[in-house]
Parts: C-alpha cells; structure tokens; sequence
C-alpha cells in the first residue's frame, strides 16, 4: 500500500523552525506506523529521530500524534489510520520536543509519577509467605499496573494542557495502583493520599472524562482517578495539608445538601473562601454585585427545605459514619 | 566524571534488582541504561517465573526439571542456587507489589509452562515481566537511585586487569563520557536482534555481551539459541508457552489439534516439528471463555486484535516459531562474578549456567531475577575493598579520536542497516533451527565479510542529538561480535543437544561434548575453547 | 410521553431563567413534564459517591414511585453523575441492593433499576424527533451564528454518554441550530470542559479555560454560545468578565440556555426567555434576531 508519510520534523542542531517532511513509503497491508517510520529512517531519512523500543504495545516508549489522534505507533497499523493516503505524525501535545518525533518525559511525566510515592511498603504484620489477598482485589490493581506510561492520557487531558503542574491522570492511575493494592501498609496508605489531595492533585482534575478516551489500552483514568479521591475522602482525606479550601468547599457542600437536600450556591462560594477570610470574601464580591441586580446571586443560608431532607441527611449521616 | 562504587548498566529485571540489592547492601549505586527502564524487554516477558513454592512442589524438583530440559548442560550449582532461592524472590516481589494472580484461596496461584512436572509459575495475567519491572522500578525510585537514562556503554574500562568504569555515549546529546566505578554490573539484555523474525525489542543487540567479549571475557553457550513457538506470523511478539496449560490448543490451520499438553514435548522439539512440517499452525484461546482470556492473557487479548486482527474468544490466532533469545552469554560464577574483578553480569546477557542447552519455560525471568539480585549484592561486597574506579583522560580522548573517524567515513553505497539486515536474514537462514557446517561455514564466512564491511562503513547522518545510525553501528558492532561467538561456537558443537541440532551431526555425545563452549577474543579472531560442566555441589 | 422532571440545584438558584425556559418550551412542545420535588442534589461530582450514589438511587426509586420510567433532566452536570451511578445500578445489581438494603429499605423505598435519564437534549432528538419540532418554529433565526458548547459530562465517559448506537448525540446541538435555521460554528472547546467544576480549586485554571472557550468562539465569528449545562452556563457567562480581566482581554460572548434559543425560535421573546438575566450583555443575539425578522 503506498502511503504519504508527512512528518514532524525539527533538529535544533540545524537551527531550522520546526515543519513536515514528506515521504512516500510503499509497505504491505498489515504494516504499523512505526515500520513506515523505520522504513523512512533505514531508507529515505536516517536523520529521522524517534523512540521506539518493544514493537507490540508492551513499553509505550513509542506514543505519538497520529493524524491528530494520540496513539502508540508500534500497534497502529497504518491501514486503521490513513486518511486519503495520507499519515501525519506529530510529538504528542503538551511536552517539550527535543528532535523531531523525541519529546522530553522528564518533568512531563516521570518525575509526576515519583510525586505520588507509588510504592508498596508491605503491611504489617509481613507474612512468610505471601499474602492472602482474594482475587478480585488485585484484579483492578493488576490492570491499573499494565498501564505502559505512554502518557497518552495526560497528552490528552484539559488542565495539563494550561497547567503542566497538574499531576496528571497517569501518575494519579499510577497512584491508584497503590491506593487499592491490600498488601500497602496503612501509614504509606494516609500519606499518600495527602500527597494527591495536595494543590496540583486530584482535586485540580476537572472530571471531564477526557483521559479515559485517550488511553489506548483502555484503562480508564478517570474513573481511577475519582476512585482515589474517594478513597481519600473515605478516610477523612478532604483535601492535602495546603488547600484548606477544598476542605472547606466539600465540607460546605455537605453541609448544604445536608441542610435542605440542596445545594445553596451562596453559602458554598461563602464558606469555601472561609468566614473569617475577609480577602477572599471581598475577591468574590464582583461577581456578586454583577449578578445581583440580575436576580443571579442566590442569597446564603435562606435556601428553602426541599421535602425529603430528612431522609437525604439520614443517609449522609449514614455514609460518612462508614467512612474510615 | 561521575563516580559510583557500582554501576548497573541496563534497566531491565536483571538491573533494577542487581541496583537494589547493592543498594540495600550499602553501596553508592547507580544505573546507566540505553533505554528508560521502563521501555526495556524485560515488559514483553508475558507468561510467568518458575518457583517451588507449591506444596506439591520443591526446589529438588524444580531442579531436577531444569537439568531436564538443560540436556545435561547445565552447572547443577547454579541450578540449585535458583532453584533454592527462586520462592523467596517470588514471595518478596509479592510483597513490594507484584499483582501475581491468586488462585481460590487467595494464595499465589501457578501455571504450568511444557517442561515442568507440576504447575509452579507464578504470574499476572500475561504480564508478568511487565508487572515484576514495574513494581522493581518502584522501589527504584523509591530508593532514589541515580539513574543515567539513555545512555549506551560503550566500552568496558579494565586497567591492571581490575575494573575501573565504562565509558558511555549519551544518546540525546552523541556526548562521550567516563562513568568511574569499582564494580560494573552488566544487565544489558539479550541478543535477539541477531536473527529476524525474532521476538525481541529493538533493543536486544547483545550490548553487554561485547562489552564483555572485547574486555577479554570469555562467551558461555553462545550456539544455544533458542525459538519459541508461538510468534505471530509477521511480528516480533508471541504468546506465553503458558496458553498451552491455561486450555488454549495448537491446532493446524483445519482444526486438528497438533498437540496436547500432555503429550507437549519442550519447546525445542516442538519448533523444530512444526518447522519440519511446514504446517500453518494456529493457536485456538476459545475453549477458555472470554472472562477466563481477559483474566489470563489480558495484553494478548489486545494485540491480537490490534496487530493481527483476531479477537480471541472468536477465532484462533495464528502462529509460527521465531528465535526467541540466545541461551548462553558472559560466564559468570553464582554470584555474577566475571573473571575480571569488578566486572558482574546477570540476566539475559549474562551465563551463569542455568539454561544449559535449553531452558526450562518459565525460567528466563526467575534466572533475571534471582542473578540480578546476587550480582548485585556481590558487587556492593566486592567493592568494599576493591581499588577506587577512574578512567584515565587519555582513554576518553582515544575514544573520542575513534569515534571521530568513524564520522570521517565518507557514505557510500553500503550502510550500517543493510549489513545489519544481511546478519540478521543470514543468522536466520543457517545458523536456526537445524545447522550443518556447510551451512555454518557460509554463516562464518558471511559474518567475516560483514565485519569486514562493518570497519569501513560510513554513516549518512552526522547529527550528535539521537543519532540512530550512530546507536545503530554501535549495536551493529556488538552483535557482528555475538554473531561471530555463536557461528563459532555453533561449528564447534559436532553433535545434537538440546536447541543445538545439527543434521550432518544428528546424536548428542556427552563423552566429548558434555562442556560448555567458551568463546574468547583472540588476536586473529574469536578463540574456542571448553570447560567442563561444574557439577561440584550436586 | 410523560417525565418526569428533575431541575436540579442551579436551575433553582443562580440560572432560575433556564428553569423557565425550559418550562415553557416543554408546554409549547406538548412534553408533559412532572416534577420530582423531593429528592436531592447529585452530588455534582464533588460529593463522594459513597454519599452521592444513595442519594442518586434514592431519586431513581422515586422515580419508580411516580410510576414514570423516564427522568428529564436540564443539565449536563445532573445528566452525568445520573448516567454513571444508573450505569452502576443496572450492571451491579449487587451494589444496587446493596444501596436498597441500606439506605433506602427504612423509607420503604427501592430503586429496581427501570429508570433511564434522559437530558432534554436527548429528549428533543431521541423522543420527540426533528420533524415533530419543525412545525413549532415560527421564526428562522437565519444570519445568527451560534457556537455550540456541550462541555464534558453530556459526552463523556464516551461509552456510556455516547454510546454505539447513539453516536448521534455527538452532534445533537448542531442538528437543532441548522433546524432553527441558525448557523453552527465550530470552536475547538466545544466538547471541552468548561472549568467550573475547579472554579474554587483553581481559579486561574478555571478562568483560563473560560477565556480560552469564549475567546476561540468570537475567532470563529460566533454571535453567541449555546449550551445544555447551567454550570457551564454560569462559567462561561457570570465568570466571563473574571476570566476577561485574568486574560487581559476583552470577549464579551453572550452565553445562553439550549432552551433559551430553542425558545426564541418558537416565537418567545428575549424577555420571556429572560435573557436580560445574563451577565455577559446578549445584545448581538437581539440585533441580529432583528435583523432576521426584518428579511
């Protein structure tokens, strides 16, 4: 099949911008990417730069922009992607690119995967032996654990893109395999989970579903992620040691739905800044004198009792006395 | 220059666990890696680590099974070490995270690989090698150990006949620099580059194996090269040897079963019949139910799809035998230890003695892990009292000069990927399966002619930042070196043992040739001899 | 059909016009609606869904009550969490009884898993249908150029939001612009999050995400914004003039209600769709409805 391969390409050694080089390859049918790439480099290009490693989906070195989709190009075959004979490979987005295809993983993701300590200190008491710990347990932590740090999933996430401090759905995935792993011993456990809590943690990540669609193994990010804030939440973990406002907002939040069933805008905008933060009350004034004359601003603490607030208060009650 | 008591040269299974071990024994470690650890081969390996911990199980048997399969090759006292030492490993990398699967009980669950006499493999899914990296990486970093990413070694630094560092070329920038160490640990993989249609990453260029052979090294084993069964048609990737005992059935391409694990015979018997026979093999996962094939093959269920189509609870998937990893490497004691003080190896590069003439399925993993950590914490002892490191600026200023001219070559016709391909489609086509000397004296004289052609190469590109034709040559180097130890050693072997078949020499013969094969660098080209089977502790 | 009706919290509180508007479109087009009063707030996403999932099982079961089998929602936000925790009742009927056992059996409650919530998006394009609509439009809004902006909890998680089979629903808001005769625009934050659900987290990052949105809509030529989420709404509308001054810029695009503009098209005026509610000054949309009246 003859393919028109239009590369990124940019050598800082010839001080040239950045731009897209053509190539034409002819490969069989079953051929992937990443043997276009090698044969554009082996015989058209050898200065053509890229990672590539295991060749099978197994090591993620190879994640690249594949006609505007984030893919690993060792199992994308080429036939899957083309559009009008034409493949595009780009570096992902959001990271810093060295030559051509090779970006920089450094502070893009690997020192974000230390930050979240992702490591197992063994309960105690250790057995001898190894630890009893039912299937369906590690069933998820195995899965969480085949995640091959590609960074497909913080390439594609909505706050990384503005914010590289933000942790990011594949360290918080990386966490998540410690979060839910039995075997964890409980100090590391708490410690950790402040550790997400903190600013640039979990409570940065908007929900917004985006990592789970760019995961090419399918691991749900997401999902994990908002299963480690829960987690957190679970043992009382509201937030890190420096965001006390995401304490307070959940804490109010609560409160409020706690109180009439339903959540009074006013008071959490209020209580999230903090009673006493006469700063960050007046920060919020602005908006409330905009919204006001517009009949906009719900007024705190009056929200009316919806019927049925009983019950809802019955069951937080409940549910927060199962929390740890 | 940076300095280290130890440096692990390699991230793969084998390196992380030598660096943790040295590390936990008090040494200053560090870890230089041509790749990021992460990306090594050792996250291919998919089907599971042997260990006696059963309790229909012993180490005894394990042994016993390893020998087996080893044709009468293997050192008994390597075997036994692992086999001893084998559960701990297992049961402290469940303990640091390691997801094996459980079985009912929620105890380790096993599976039995062709070969064993009962299930003793632990595994996750068919990730294990995946996992096992992953969880060593964690307490890698957890352990903050230095870690030079991307890095290749280039050469072995001995001087009075001690070790002294390597030097190494920084892939991101084509800088060359000396590492000052007491103690190398070598982990730098295997060699399976040499063949096409192999299974091995892009990395596998028996790195190590050269680093070692031109230090003066000598080269253990090196003709066993050994396939594996189930390769995908036309890609470097398989499925575990563990599908057979999991339910999966190898059938050809009507249907027909083509074995039963009962009657499995090892793995090299069965690549070399379904060679012979030129059938279509295809192996059928839809007996196990889709929930059973997510649990257990949960990578192989994804690129089957993604590369060759196939959904395995559908349609059986089709395959073929392609050369899985070259058996023997550096010779090593138990403990990793080289001839030349200072200078360890362990894993796939390195040959301790335990796979013999074959390796026992499901004892590639167990031997990274368990000689990584002993070489690891042999080193971190030896360096206790071993002369400080240091490398001299003249042998870096010598290097630079070579590597100077090398970019002086003019670029002609030849390049540095087609000799890469001739070795690599010749090694395939006589030194395989089945070899005679006509075949292997071709092979000799081909690998003769590629070096030759090797030493007047010129490169295309001459940028310093990720120079691939630059890794390229280097890795070209070492496995024109790889290359020229398995023909010669392969030649030597006038008989059949184990994955070593040779047609014009069809029996084994333990009166001459129960020995190892040892290939040294000698003036006028490799040198071969033998040494005996140690078989002193059993 | 009948639906039941969930309006959810900011309907009731900050964005009280989009639960007008969304009352009175439903009446014009027939759709019988019934409110369920009381139940509570999703959650949101912030409330762990250990206190949210009861919460959300406790509506459904009411729900059931009603004797209805379809909840309607208004809001994208309201829609999500739904989805997900129904997701979760009907694939884990253990987790469901679970949640029936322990908080809702004492009320005499039980969710049996029957209910599907529907956003009145989906209801417009799933239920009442294109054609069924067009004879309510009495006036084009021809020359308006409208950015869609569906945020993120409508679309995603893709496979549960938008699913195989209903694939549709990724263009579901361009479908009824071009059937009201406006014009779409497309901006590239269009199935983006909007930021507010970090507004108190991180506000820079919330504020950069509205000026980034609003900003890329006025590039592509957009009159106005249309979306189906009150969070989104009060993001890229109320906080719009935060976002302008942290961007150093000015955006000044109108925000409205799917009701709102579905609303102008069935003949309301902009003050009973009370649109003079709005931060952000929807005059463009009013000269331009002008403008079209007048050809």
């Amino acid at each position: 099949m003859e393919t028109t391969f239009k590369v990124y390409r940019f050598d800082p050694e010839n001080g040239r911008k950045p731009d897209f080089a053509t190539y034409t390859v002819d490969l069989p049918d079953s051929a992937t990417v990443m043997d276009g790439l090698r044969h554009i480099r082996d015989e058209l290009d050898p200065s053509l730069a890229f990672r590539a490693s295991c060749d099978r989906g197994s090591c993620g070195d190879c994640a690249l922009r594949i006609n505007k989709k984030g893919k690993l190009g060792c199992t994308l075959q080429i036939a899957k992607t083309v559009k009008d004979g034409v493949v595009k490979v780009e570096p992902i987005r959001n990271i810093p690119v060295l030559k051509d295809l090779v970006y920089d993983m450094e502070t893009f993701l690997w020192q974000k995967i230390k930050s979240v300590k992702p490591w197992i200190t063994p309960r105690e008491p250790e057995p001898d032996g190894e630890y009893i710990v039912a299937e369906e347990k590690l069933l998820e932590v195995r899965k969480a654990m085949s995640c091959v740090m590609c960074g497909l999933c913080d390439e594609g996430c909505v706050v990384i893109k503005i914010d590289k401090k933000f942790v990011g759905p594949a360290a918080l995935t990386k966490a998540y395999r410690a979060v839910f792993d039995p075997r964890d011993g409980e100090h590391e456990h708490n410690e950790r989970l402040t550790l997400v809590s903190e600013p640039g943690g979990v409570w940065d990540c908007t929900h917004c579903f985006e990592a789970n669609g760019h995961c090419p193994l399918g691991l749900e990010p997401t999902t994990r992620l908002f299963e480690v804030r829960d987690e957190a939440i679970r043992r009382g973990i509201r937030s890190g040691t420096k965001n006390p406002k995401v304490q307070r907002h959940y804490d109010s939040f609560v409160n409020s739905v706690k109180r009439s069933g339903w959540l009074d805008e006013g008071r959490l905008a209020i209580e999230s800044e903090g009673l006493t933060n006469i700063a960050g009350l007046a920060k919020l004034l602005p908006t409330v004198l905009r919204a006001l004359p517009k009949g906009k601003a719900p007024l705190p603490y009056l929200h009316p009792k919806r019927p049925g607030t009983q019950a809802i208060r019955r069951i937080i009650e409940k549910a927060q006395r199962r929390e740890v | 220059m940076p300095e280290y008591d130890v440096l692990i040269v390699g991230g793969g299974v084998a390196g992380l666990g030598a660096a943790l071990a040295a590390k936990r024994a008090g040494a200053q470690v560090a870890l230089l890696s041509k790749t990021h650890p992460l990306r090594s081969h050792s996250a291919t390996s998919p089907g599971g680590m042997n260990a006696a911990f059963g309790p229909d199980d012993s180490w005894q048997q394990h042994a016993q099974d390893t020998l087996q399969a080893g044709g009468g090759l293997c050192d008994p006292a390597a075997v036994e070490w692992m086999c001893r030492e084998a559960p701990q490993d297992v049961i402290h990398l469940d303990h640091i995270g390691v997801p094996f699967n459980r079985d009912a009980e929620g105890k380790l669950d096993r599976r039995i690989f062709g070969g064993n006499g009962v299930p003793r493999a632990a595994f996750a899914s068919d990730l294990t090698g995946h996992t096992v990296l992953n969880t060593l990486y964690e307490q890698f970093i957890r352990e903050d150990v230095p870690a030079h990413e991307e890095w290749l070694a280039t050469s072995l630094v001995v001087e009075d006949g001690v070790c002294r560092g390597v030097l190494a070329l920084e892939l991101g920038t084509g800088k060359l620099e000396g590492f000052s160490a007491r103690a190398i640990v070598l982990a730098t993989g295997g060699a399976g580059r040499l063949y096409d249609s192999s299974t091995a990453s892009q990395s596998c260029c028996g790195d190590g194996m050269s680093l070692a052979y031109r230090a003066g090294l000598s080269l253990m084993d090196m003709e066993m090269v050994q396939y594996h069964p189930f390769g995908f048609r036309d890609r470097a990737t398989f499925a575990s040897e563990g599908a057979l005992g999991d339910g999966a059935v190898l059938c050809d391409e009507a249907g027909q079963p083509v074995v039963s694990m009962n009657g499995l015979p090892p793995r090299d018997e069965l690549c070399r019949s379904l060679a012979a026979s030129g059938a279509r093999t295809v192996l059928d996962f839809r007996a196990l139910g889709k929930e059973r094939i997510s649990a257990r093959f949960f990578y192989l269920a994804r690129v089957a799809n993604e590369l060759a189509g196939i959904s395995l609870d559908k349609e059986p998937l089709p395959v073929q035998p392609r050369m899985h990893r070259v058996l023997g490497g550096v010779q090593t004691d138990l403990r990793g230890a080289t001839a030349v003080p200072g200078v360890f190896a362990a894993g796939e590069c390195a040959s301790p003695g335990v796979h013999g003439a074959n390796a026992l399925a499901g004892n590639a993993l167990t031997a990274g892990v368990v000689f990584g950590r002993r070489a690891g914490t042999a080193a971190a002892a030896y360096v206790q009292a071993a002369p400080a490191g240091g490398i001299a600026d003249t042998v870096l200023d010598y290097t630079e000069r070579e590597l100077a001219v090398v970019f002086s070559r003019p670029s002609g016709e030849d390049t540095v990927v087609k000799i890469y391909r001739e070795l690599a489609a010749k090694m395939a086509d006589k030194v395989g399966l089945v070899r005679d000397e006509t075949g292997l004296q071709d092979a000799a004289e081909c690998v003769a002619d590629l070096k030759t052609r090797y030493t007047q190469v010129g490169l295309r590109h001459h940028g310093k930042m990720y120079n691939h034709e630059l890794l390229t040559w280097y890795e070209l180097g070492s496995l024109l070196d790889v290359a020229q130890a398995v023909v010669v050693a392969a030649q030597a072997r006038r008989e059949s043992r184990g994955v070593h078949q040779r047609s014009d020499f069809p029996t084994r013969s333990d009166t001459e040739w129960q020995q190892h094969s040892l290939v040294t660098s000698g003036p006028d080209g490799p040198d071969l001899a033998t040494c005996p089977v140690n078989t002193s502790a059993w | 059909m009948k639906y039941a009706f969930y309006p959810g919290c900011v309907s009731r509180g900050a964005c009280p016009e989009l639960y007008s508007s969304s009352v009175k479109v439903t009446e014009k087009l027939g759709i019988e609606i019934q409110e369920v009063v009381d139940v509570g707030c999703t959650g949101a996403g912030v409330l762990s869904r250990d206190l949210s999932d009861p919460i959300n099982a406790r509506t459904l079961a009411k729900v059931e009550a009603m004797g209805l089998s379809s909840l309607m929602t208004i809001c994208s936000t309201c829609q999500g969490i739904f989805t997900q925790a129904n997701h979760r009742f009907k694939n884990e009927p253990e987790y469901r009884e679970k949640i029936n056992k322990e908080y809702l059996a004492e009320e005499g409650l039980e969710y049996k898993g029957t209910v599907e919530v529907k956003h009145f998006l989906w209801v417009l394009m799933e239920d009442y249908g294109m054609e069924n609509l067009k004879p309510h439009i009495k006036r084009k809004l021809t020359g308006l150029k409208v950015a869609p902006f569906y945020g993120c909890y409508i679309r995603r998680p893709t496979s549960i939001m938008a699913p195989k089979g209903l694939l549709g629903r990724k263009t579901y808001l361009e479908d009824l612009i071009e059937l009201i005769g406006a014009e779409p625009v497309d901006s590239s934050g269009k199935s983006k999050c909007c930021g507010f659900p970090i507004l108190t987290v991180n506000e820079d990052n919330s504020m950069r995400m509205v000026s980034d949105h609003t900003g890329d809509a006025k590039n592509k030529g957009a009159d106005c914004m249309v979306t189906p989420c009150p969070l989104c709404h009060l993001n890229l509308d109320a906080n719009q003039p935060n976002a302008e001054k942290k961007a150093n810029t000015q955006i000044g695009m109108p925000i409205i209600h799917l009701p709102q503009l579905l609303g102008l098209a069935f003949g309301f005026d902009e003050k009973e769709m009370e649109l003079q509610r709005h931060i952000v000054s929807t005059e463009p949309i009013s000269r331009q409805l002008e403008v079209s009246i007048r050809s």
